[in-house]
């Protein structure tokens, strides 16, 4: 995964003012304030259930708050014109891509959908930063988790946003292959990308990081610089929100 | 972005992806077929009584393949969640209920054009005497079915029970299409002139256009969480 070698247009500032998501009587975000700055690397960290992936599909805009307000700089999100999601790009639990269509076809159709002027070029530039250049013709139904995992990031990144939300992008990858994923996503930043992304793995993800976000019950427990031993600390914040919530 | 280049993308992709796994047109032809030979079978018409009611059995026939065919073809969006990519995407709604709209009604429309001489074979009746009129009721009932189908799909493509909430949505508010689309074509296979149908290629015309520009303005809704 080389680096991304262009520069993004500056981020938008996104701020969240009292922001609550409910499900019916469950509460997955409860009146969260937050401003993430452009250009930052945010890794929101908690248990299951604790808000990560709510928080993200909300800043993609996929889920509408239920109460509170979104927006990016000063714009509402509710208000915001459908072309802003080319300022996004999210990869979720799921692939989302075509399991009938071959990985270059594929990344062919999410280009036109993104009104991409060279779609195939594109298409082939993507395969290649992300390895997969070789499986290009393969159906996705015949690739291993690993590798549609990084054809997912592949079509997020494919339009080249300047917001990348990614939950739990290394599900999936071996080793070698999270360990470039970090390397790809640490350029990504340098070059003046917002990247949020959430992650269980609390050792691993803090490394390219700039600021940590650790939420219990749609909640933050913790929000700060990343630093040196900050592992620990958080690691002993989610053994006690633990205890609590087992009480 | 253009609407066109969107629906033209979503039509490509359908295209491509039932080429290769053919799960929509064998699941319409199949059970079309699986009626026409029950329909022949349980009624054993003469030649003047399956003149009367073909045009009802063949209209029956296709609203029922078409909801298997809808179901599976909205399948394809929400394996892997590709439903959630389609929401990322920086294209209006319409312009992917649109695209969706097209790609069904090219594959029911290609699915009828192979049901019919089935029908035909089974009920001894003579279809294409008049062709261009067939072609035209065949246009107009279909786009009726997959303009509501199309959005309806998508509404029960969340539901626990996706397999029954199609049906139960489309045929009670598919059923002007139903009535106006079964006598055009009993007055064609009963070789009386077309121009007695008036009132009916009017209903078909003005219940497409409204359902479309209704689902179109719709689909936005529908695909919100």
């Amino acid at each position: 995964m080389p680096a991304p070698d262009n520069r993004a247009a500056p981020s938008p500032r996104i701020t969240l003012h009292s922001l609550s998501k409910f499900f019916g009587r469950f509460i997955a975000l409860d009146r969260l304030s937050l401003v993430f700055e452009p250009g930052e690397f945010v890794v929101v960290l908690g248990r299951n259930g604790a808000g990560k992936t709510t928080l993200l599909r909300t800043l993609a805009l996929l889920l509408l708050p239920s109460e509170g307000e979104l927006k990016f700089d000063s714009h509402p999100a509710s208000r915001l014109p459908h072309s802003f999601k080319q300022r996004l790009g999210f990869v979720g639990h799921e692939i989302a891509l075509y399991d009938d269509l071959t990985a270059e076809e594929n990344l062919r159709f999410f280009a036109r959908l993104y009104g991409i002027a060279d779609g195939p070029r594109r298409a082939a530039e993507v395969l290649a930063e992300m390895d997969l250049a070789q499986r290009a013709q393969s159906r996705v139904r015949n690739l291993s988790r690993g590798l549609k995992q990084r054809l997912a990031l592949a079509r997020a990144w494919l339009h080249q946003p300047d917001i990348l939300l990614l939950d739990e992008p290394a599900t999936g990858l071996d080793a070698p292959t999270r360990e470039r994923l970090h390397e790809w996503l640490a350029r990504c930043h340098q070059s003046g990308r917002t990247v949020i992304a959430s992650s269980h793995d609390l050792a691993e993800s803090l490394r390219p990081a700039t600021r940590v976000l650790l939420l219990e019950s749609g909640r933050v427990l913790f929000d700060g610089p990343n630093a040196p031993n900050l592992a620990e600390e958080l690691r002993a914040k989610l053994v006690t929100a633990a205890r609590e919530g087992a009480r | 972005m253009s609407a066109w280049r969107v629906a033209t993308a979503l039509l490509r992709k359908d295209l491509r992806a039932e080429w290769r796994t053919k799960d929509v047109s064998t699941a319409i032809l199949l059970f079309g077929f699986t009626i026409a030979v029950s329909f022949a079978f349980a009624f054993k018409p003469t030649p003047d009584e399956a003149r009367l009611i073909a045009g009802g059995l063949l209209w029956l026939g296709f609203l029922f393949s078409a909801v298997l065919g809808l179901n599976r073809g909205f399948a394809r969006e929400t394996a892997n969640n590709c439903l959630e990519a389609l929401r990322l995407a920086p294209a209006d709604p319409g312009s992917l209920y649109l695209g969706k709209l097209l790609s069904n009604l090219l594959l029911l429309l290609l699915a009828e054009l192979v049901l019919l001489p089935v029908f035909g074979v089974f009920f001894n009746l003579t279809l294409w005497a008049r062709p261009g009129w067939l072609l035209l009721i065949l246009l107009l009932g279909t786009w009726g079915v997959a303009a509501l189908g199309t959005l309806f799909s998508a509404v029960s493509a969340n539901t626990r029970m996706q397999e029954l909430m199609l049906p139960l949505l489309l045929l009670p508010l598919t059923v002007p299409v139903l009535v106006a689309a079964v006598d055009l074509t009993t007055l064609l296979l009963a070789g009386r002139p077309m121009s007695e149908g008036g009132l009916q290629f009017r209903l078909l015309a003005g219940f497409d256009i409204i359902f479309t520009l209704l689902c179109w303005l719709l689909f936005g809704y529908v695909l919100e969480e």
